[in-house]
């Protein structure tokens, strides 16, 4: 989206009766929407994963049941539409480098793949980027129709109508509380003993480890954020707390 | 969405961040709508203006999935949505027992008629600096 959404505003600047809205959460876009002012027509980008667990695509697909049929695209080969045009018969095997990874493309796959391209005939590599896009979709469609009709079947829900995990998990735990009991309970001081058996037994809770990345190194190399503090100063030392110890 | 990437700087801070140039080329689109086959916008191309007509003819499509979506909407949301409206609308009065309640039903039925489109790991911001038509990236 971060790439999308400039051109989005551009879109907005360009078209009368367009509404770009952006709502950031932390470190994502929570919800892009794009309103049509004379209808009200409402188109809303959201992310996956925001309706599930920390995974890659693979792995969600496989959760949710879609087939999924794994490829390979050179994204470090090509700099223009254009050479990907002119590419006509498909790259070698060192233009699949995963650059992030610093992996090479598995042999297998890349063969796999290399005859699927001659067997389909395909004129030039922008076909296999139609190809190679279409595989994410497709099975996406699938995948996330899957997650969200489990999600109304066990707790009547719609995910739609939500913008993330925790307020459909939320909504959920409501709608499995029993209506005819109280909503809050502790116990008296009669049944004190009760509750310090019960607190006795809490070993432990949920934890979040956060990654900082600062550069005290002073050579100017690291990215911007990492060597100055909002304030504009330099950072010079850095104190992380775990205020649960305190 | 598809973008080609030239990394300029490997190994910032540590072993998995780059930072590099990310260029829009496709953008593919599929829908469990009823007879909706998937659909691919390729930009046409270098000219950083192809990459907004990409953009805008995806918007453009979108919207008209968006037609498509709210006629399978049951009628009785679509109504319910109008005469809470017009009911919003034309009183006289400025405020009445229920006005508060009734804003929250039209609140509740609009979301009805929002149009979700999913992307997958499409949300992440990392720090980027915009300029024409490149994106500076840095991924860890």
């Amino acid at each position: 989206m971060k790439i999308l959404i400039p051109f989005l505003y551009e879109f907005q600047s360009k078209f009368d009766g367009y509404d770009v809205q952006v709502l950031k959460r932390g470190t994502s876009y929570f919800n892009v929407t794009i309103e049509r002012k004379a209808d009200k027509a409402i188109i809303s980008l959201r992310d996956v994963l925001q309706y599930t667990s920390p995974c890659n695509l693979d792995s969600y697909l496989k959760q949710w049941g879609a087939k999924f049929t794994k490829s390979i695209f050179p994204h470090g080969h090509f700099d223009s539409i254009e050479s990907m045009r002119n590419c006509v018969n498909f790259p070698e095997k060192e233009a699949f480098f995963n650059t992030l990874k610093q992996a090479p493309v598995d042999d297998e796959q890349y063969e796999k793949a290399k005859k699927f391209y001659a067997s389909q005939m395909m004129p030039n590599m922008s076909f296999w980027l139609e190809y190679y896009n279409s595989l994410d979709v497709e099975p996406l469609v699938e995948a996330l129709s899957n997650s969200f009709a489990k999600f109304h079947d066990l707790f009547s829900i719609d995910p739609n109508m939500e913008l993330s995990l925790p307020t459909v998990a939320f909504k959920a735990m409501f709608r499995l509380f029993d209506p005819s009991l109280p909503y809050c309970f502790t116990f008296d001081k009669q049944r004190s003993h009760l509750r310090e058996q019960h607190r006795r037994s809490i070993l432990g809770g949920l934890s979040s480890v956060y990654h900082r990345h600062i550069d005290l190194s002073g050579d100017y190399t690291g990215p911007i954020n990492s060597r100055i503090a909002p304030n504009g100063d330099l950072f010079s030392h850095v104190v992380f707390l775990d205020f649960n110890r305190y | 969405m598809e973008c080609t990437e030239r990394v300029s700087e490997k190994e910032i801070g540590s072993k998995t961040t780059q930072q590099g140039v990310q260029n829009i080329v496709s953008m593919a689109l599929a829908s469990n709508l009823p007879n909706q086959k998937s659909t691919f916008f390729l930009r046409k191309s270098s000219d950083p203006r192809m990459a907004f007509e990409m953009v805008k003819d995806f918007v453009l499509h979108s919207f008209k999935l968006y037609e498509l979506f709210i006629d399978y909407l049951p009628v009785e949301i679509k109504r319910a949505i109008k005469k809470l409206e017009y009911k919003l609308k034309s009183s006289k009065k400025k405020f009445w027992k229920g006005k508060t309640k009734e804003y929250q039903h039209l609140r509740f039925l609009r979301k009805f008629t929002t149009f979700p489109l999913y992307g997958f790991n499409s949300s992440k911001v990392y720090f980027f600096k915009y300029s024409n038509s490149l994106n500076m990236f840095s991924m860890t």
